[in-house]
C-alpha cells in the first residue's frame, strides 16, 4: 500500500510561478526580438534591431556604466558601515541583539516610497540638513544632497544596508569566539587577529552580502527617480520610460535583457574572485 | 550567559586604549543606527510640523497634515484599496505558500530546483518582474489595468515569503509528535488539525505578516499594473512626491507605518513566537 | 488474544535491506525485546509492526487480524517514542486523553480513566502542567499513561529509556517492567542496551544486519550463545579459533593455537556435530557442521592460580600465562593474560588474591563453562 505523493499541495505555487513568472519572462525575451511599431507596442516580426541600437547606442551604454558604478558603489558602502553593525551584532547580549534586530529591520517594514520621502525631507535644498547647516553658518547655500547621484547611493546605502549586516552577521555568528584568543595567545594585536583569523573565515557572508546587495542596487527604481528626479537617469528607469512611455516594448525588453547580462558578467567576474580569495575555506 | 569580563569573542575587556577604542566604536555604531532609523523619524516628524519643510528652528506642532490626508479622496481611496489588496493577497498567499511548504519539506526536501522556482520571484528584481507581466498580460488579453492583473502580481511576490517562513518551521518541526498522534488512532486530517498546524501556525502567521507587508508596501508591480480606481497607496503618493514636496505624504507615512507595527505586534500576541519553540526538535 | 506474528518482513530503503526475511512471534501478555547494534533493523521492524513503515514483503497479524497494509491509527497499538513525542501545547490531561478522544470515549469515562491512569504511573495531580515543565523521568511517565490509557492490544517502546541518564535509566527498567506485568499486555521494547533487554525481558532477539541471530530467554542468550556476534554482544567473551578433531563422550576436542582444548557440544547436537565433522561438509547457520569453530568462554569463568595448585581434573583446560594487565574494579579484577605469544585472555578475578603484572599464573576453565560457535566466515570477519 504505497502512498503517492500529494503533489496537489504543491500544485497551486508552481502554476502561479510557471504561468506568471516563468512565462511572462519568456515572453519578454521574444518580445526584445520583435519590431517596435508606431500605431502599436509592437510588430510580431523578428530583428535584432533592438539589440544593435543598444549595443551602439553611446548613451545606454553611460546610462549603463552609471548603473553598474551605482550597484558597485552602493556595494562598497554596505559593506563598509554594514561590517561594523554585523561585527558588533554577534557580540552583543541576548536582550539587546533583539532590540538592535528591530532597529536593524524596521526600516524594511515599512515601504521604499515612504523611506524616499524621509530622506527628501532630509536632504533637500530646503530640507532639515541644509537647514541646520544655514542655522549653524557652515555654508550659506547648503550643499546640494538631492536631485544627484549622491543623493540616489545615501538612498540605496540606506535600504540595502540592513540586509548586508544579516548577510554578514549570518556567517560572523558561524565563528568559533576561541579562535580570537587562540590568535591573541600566539602573539597577534587585536588587529591582526582580526585580519588574519576573523576576516577571512567572514568571506562568505562577504560574498553573499555583495552579491544580494549588487543586484537589489542595480535594478532598483524609486530611489533614482524620487531621490534623483530627472536628473540622475538608470537602466531600469530607462527600461520603465521605453516602455511606458515611448510605448517601445521590444526596445524595453531589449534594455531588459541587457542589464540582466551586464549584472550576470558582474556576478561571474565576481563569484571568480570570491573563489580564488575562499580557497582553503571550511565548507 | 555571558560573562562580564569577556565579550562576544572570548576577549577579556582591556582598560585603557582598549577602552578608549572600543567606546569609538560604539559611537559609530550608534550613529550608524541612527543613520538607519533617521528617515523614518523625519517621517513622522515632518507629519506633525507646522510649516511646509523640515527647518531648523522647528516651526512648531500642527495636525494639519493628517487633515489634509483625511480630506483628500484619491489617498483616502487608495489607502483602503491598498489594505483591501493586502488583505486578499495575505489570504490567497498564506495558504498556496503553506501548501507548498508541506509538500516540499516532506516529500521533495531533495528537490533543489522546485525549491528555487518557488523562491525565483524574489531573487529578479521586482521592476522587471513587473514589465514582464505588463507585457504578458497583453499578450494574453487580460490587459494592465486588470484587478485581477495586479492581484496575481502581488500574490505572486508574497508567495515566497510564506513558503519560505513556513518551510522554516516545518523544517524543525519533530515528525513523531505525528506519529505519537497516529499510534493514539487520529487519522491523518485528524492530526494535521490538532497537531500540526497549532504547531506550525508560528511560521504561517509570520510568513503572513511578511505577505500583507510586502502587498501593503509593493511598489514596482504596482506601478506598472495599476490602473484607475486600482491605485494603491504606494503609487498614489510617489505620484505626488514626484512633482512636488508634500507633506501630506508624511501624515501617510506615518499612519502607514503604524498599521505595519499594529500587525506585526498583533500577530506577536497572537501565539506567532510561542509556537515556533513549541516546534523545535528537542 | 494478543498474539503478534510476523512472517517474512522485508523492508528494503533504497539499495540497503533494513529487514531481510524476518518471523517473529511475540506470546500473549509476554514482553520481547529486540536488541542490537544501531542499524540492525530493530527499530525498522518495529514500525513496521506499528505501521510507520511499509513493508516491501511479508505479513503481520494480531491474533487473527491481518494488520498488513492497515494504518497505524486502524491498529489499536499503544506506542512509546524514544523523546516521548508529547504533544507540547496540550497539557498532560490533554495528551493522555488525545487516544480516548480519538475513540469518541464520553467526557466523563475520559475525565475517570485518564486520572486513573495518571494515578498509576504517579504524575497524579500533575495534570494541568506542560510537558516542558516536567522531568524527563516524569514525562516518560506520561508518554506511558498515554500508550497504556487506551488499552491497546500491544504496546511498542523504541528504545523509551534512552534519554535518561544512567541512574535514572535503571530505576525506570524496573518500572516498565512491573508497570507491563501489572498490566499484562503484549509488548515489544526496541533496546541497544544488552543489560536492559537482560532485566525486562521475557524473551530477547538479538538482531545483526536485519535478522534474528538468536531468539530465546535472557538466561539462555548469556549462556548459550549460537552464533560469535550474539557472544560478542551480550557480555564480554573470548574467542579462541580452533578445530574439531574429535569427541570425548559429551565433550568435543578442539586443536587450537593454545593446544589441544575440551569443551562442551552444542546442546543436543554432540553426535551430529562429531559425524559432521568427520563428513567436513558445511551447512546452514545453527548446528553448523563445519569443523572450523570459535570456542567462547567469558572472563569470569576463567580461575587464575598460581602455579599448578589445583589437584589434577583431568578435563579441565589449563594454560600457563603471565599476567600483562590488570585493573582493579571494586568488585572484580580485570586482568590480561597473555597465554600464548600476542594472545590475551580477557579474566576476571577475585579481588582478594590479586596478582601483579608480571605474574606467571595458570589459567584453567571448565569445558562445561565454555562453548563453541560457528567460526566467522571469512567475508564477515
Amino acid at each position: 500500500m504505497r502512498r503517492r505523493r500529494p503533489w496537489p499541495l504543491v500544485a497551486p505555487a508552481v502554476a502561479l510561478v510557471v504561468v506568471f513568472f516563468v512565462l511572462p519572462y519568456a515572453n519578454l525575451v521574444v518580445m526584445s526580438f520583435f519590431t517596435p511599431a508606431r500605431t502599436r507596442p509592437y510588430d510580431p516580426l523578428l530583428t535584432l534591431s533592438n539589440y544593435t541600437s543598444v549595443l551602439t547606442d553611446s548613451f545606454q551604454w553611460w546610462i549603463l556604466w552609471r548603473t553598474l558604478k551605482l550597484g558597485l558603489l552602493t556595494t562598497l558602502f554596505t559593506l563598509l558601515l554594514g561590517y561594523p553593525l554585523a561585527y558588533n551584532l554577534v557580540r552583543v547580549s541576548r536582550s539587546v541583539k533583539g532590540i538592535l534586530l528591530v532597529l536593524l529591520i524596521s526600516p524594511l517594514l515599512v515601504g521604499v516610497v515612504i523611506r524616499s520621502f524621509g530622506w527628501m525631507a532630509l536632504l533637500a535644498d530646503n530640507g532639515l540638513i541644509n537647514s541646520l547647516v544655514r542655522y549653524g553658518g557652515l555654508a550659506p547655500q547648503g550643499f546640494k544632497l538631492m536631485y544627484n547621484e549622491f543623493g540616489v547611493l545615501v538612498g540605496t546605502v540606506h535600504i540595502y544596508l540592513p540586509f548586508m549586516v544579516l548577510s554578514l552577521s549570518g556567517t560572523l555568528e558561524t565563528i568559533p569566539p576561541d579562535l580570537v584568543p587562540a590568535a591573541r595567545s600566539l602573539g597577534a594585536s587585536a588587529a591582526r587577529a582580526f585580519w588574519r583569523v576573523v576576516f577571512p573565515l567572514s568571506l562568505p557572508g562577504v560574498f553573499a552580502g555583495c552579491l544580494l546587495v549588487f543586484v537589489l542596487a542595480v535594478s532598483s527604481y524609486v530611489i533614482p527617480v524620487l531621490l534623483g528626479g530627472f536628473k540622475v537617469l538608470t537602466t531600469p528607469l530607462l527600461v520603465v520610460q521605453t516602455a511606458v512611455d515611448v510605448h517601445n516594448w521590444p526596445g524595453a525588453a531589449a534594455q531588459a535583457v541587457m542589464l540582466f547580462a551586464a549584472s550576470l558578467a558582474c556576478i561571474a567576474l565576481w563569484v571568480k574572485l570570491m573563489n580564488r580569495a575562499m580557497r582553503g575555506l571550511p565548507g | 550567559m555571558s560573562d562580564p569580563a569577556r565579550d562576544g569573542f572570548g576577549r577579556e575587556r582591556r582598560a585603557g586604549r582598549g577602552r578608549l577604542s572600543r567606546a569609538a566604536f560604539l559611537a559609530l555604531i550608534a550613529l550608524l543606527y541612527a543613520f538607519l532609523i533617521a528617515p523614518i523619524l523625519i517621517v513622522v516628524i515632518a507629519s506633525l510640523n507646522a510649516g511646509r519643510f523640515l527647518v531648523f528652528p522647528p516651526d512648531g506642532l500642527s495636525f494639519q497634515w493628517y487633515v489634509n490626508f483625511a480630506n483628500s479622496g484619491p489617498f483616502v481611496r487608495s489607502f483602503f484599496f491598498s489594505l483591501r489588496l493586502a488583505a486578499l493577497t495575505t489570504a490567497v498567499a498564506t495558504v498556496i505558500g503553506t501548501a507548498a511548504a508541506l509538500y516540499v519539506v516532506r516529500h521533495a526536501s531533495r528537490n533543489d530546483l522546485l525549491r528555487m522556482l518557488l523562491v525565483a520571484p524574489l531573487q529578479l528584481p521586482g521592476i522587471m518582474t513587473a514589465l514582464a507581466l505588463l507585457i504578458f498580460y497583453y499578450a494574453i488579453g487580460l490587459g494592465g489595468t486588470s484587478y485581477l492583473g495586479l492581484l496575481l502580481g502581488h500574490v505572486l511576490v508574497c508567495t515566497p515569503y510564506v513558503f519560505l517562513t513556513v518551510s522554516a518551521v516545518l523544517y524543525n518541526f519533530d515528525h513523531s509528535l505525528e506519529e505519537a498522534a497516529r499510534s493514539l488512532g487520529a487519522g491523518r486530517l485528524t492530526t494535521f488539525g490538532r497537531i500540526t498546524l497549532p504547531i506550525i501556525k508560528g511560521g504561517i502567521i509570520s510568513g503572513a505578516v511578511l505577505a500583507f507587508i510586502t502587498s501593503f508596501d509593493q511598489f514596482p508591480i504596482s506601478l506598472l499594473l495599476s490602473g484607475v480606481g486600482t491605485t494603491t497607496l504606494p503609487i498614489q503618493v510617489f505620484d505626488y512626491l514626484r512633482f512636488s514636496f508634500d507633506p501630506t505624504v508624511a501624515a501617510v507615512g506615518t499612519i502607514s507605518i503604524l498599521i505595519t507595527l499594529g500587525v506585526v505586534i498583533v500577530t506577536e500576541r497572537l501565539g506567532g513566537l510561542e509556537s515556533l519553540y513549541w516546534g523545535s526538535r528537542q | 488474544m494478543s498474539v503478534i506474528a510476523v512472517r517474512g518482513l522485508t523492508k528494503r530503503f533504497g539499495s540497503v535491506v533494513a529487514v531481510d526475511d524476518l518471523h517473529l512471534d511475540v506470546r500473549d501478555g509476554e514482553l520481547m525485546a529486540l536488541l542490537g547494534p544501531s542499524g540492525c533493523g530493530k527499530t525498522t521492524t518495529l514500525r513496521t509492526i506499528a505501521g510507520f513503515e511499509f513493508p516491501d514483503a511479508g505479513e503481520i497479524h494480531f491474533g487473527e487480524h491481518r494488520v498488513t497494509g492497515l494504518p497505524p491509527e486502524r491498529r489499536n497499538i499503544g506506542m512509546v517514542f524514544q523523546n516521548y513525542a508529547l504533544f507540547p501545547h496540550m497539557t498532560v490531561y490533554g495528551n493522555v486523553a488525545f487516544g480516548l478522544e480519538m475513540r469518541k470515549e464520553p467526557t466523563a469515562s475520559v475525565r475517570a480513566r485518564v486520572t486513573a491512569t495518571l494515578e498509576k504511573v504517579q504524575l497524579g495531580g500533575l495534570e494541568g502542567r506542560y510537558p516542558r515543565q516536567l522531568s524527563g523521568g516524569q514525562q516518560q511517565r506520561a508518554a506511558l499513561a498515554r500508550a497504556l490509557v487506551i488499552a491497546p492490544d500491544v504496546l511498542l517502546l523504541d528504545e523509551p529509556l534512552a534519554n535518561l541518564d544512567a541512574k535514572l535509566r535503571e530505576e525506570m527498567r524496573f518500572y516498565v517492567r512491573s508497570l507491563q506485568q501489572e498490566v499484562g499486555i503484549t509488548t515489544i521494547y526496541v533496546t541497544h542496551d544488552q543489560a536492559e533487554a537482560m532485566v525486562i525481558a521475557d524473551r530477547i532477539a538479538v538482531m545483526f544486519n536485519g535478522g534474528i541471530h538468536q531468539l530465546g530467554p535472557p538466561h539462555e542468550i548469556y549462556h548459550h550463545p549460537q552464533t560469535w556476534r550474539v557472544a560478542e554482544f551480550i557480555g564480554l567473551t573470548n574467542f579462541i579459533d580452533g578445530r574439531i578433531v574429535g569427541q570425548e563422550g559429551d565433550l568435543l576436542v578442539l586443536d587450537t593455537e593454545l593446544g589441544v582444548l575440551r569443551c562442551r557440544g552444542p546442546a543436543g547436537s554432540a553426535e551430529t556435530t562429531g559425524a559432521s565433522a568427520q563428513a567436513g561438509s558445511a551447512r546452514g547457520r545453527s548446528g553448523d557442521a563445519k569443523p572450523e569453530r570459535l570456542i567462547a568462554v567469558r572472563p569470569e569463568a576463567i580461575q587464575l592460580t598460581q602455579g599448578r595448585a589445583l589437584a589434577g581434573e583431568a578435563r579441565l583446560n589449563r594454560l600457563p600465562g603471565v599476567v600483562r594487565a590488570q585493573a582493579f574494579l571494586g568488585n572484580f579484577v580485570d586482568y590480561r593474560v597473555e597465554v600464548a605469544p600476542g594472545v590475551l585472555l580477557r579474566v576476571q578475578g577475585d579481588p582478594q588474591a590479586r596478582f601483579a603484572v608480571g605474574d606467571h599464573v595458570e589459567a584453567s576453565f571448565d569445558p562445561a563453562a565454555m562453548w563453541t560457535v560457528p567460526a566467522r566466515e571469512e567475508a564477515e570477519a
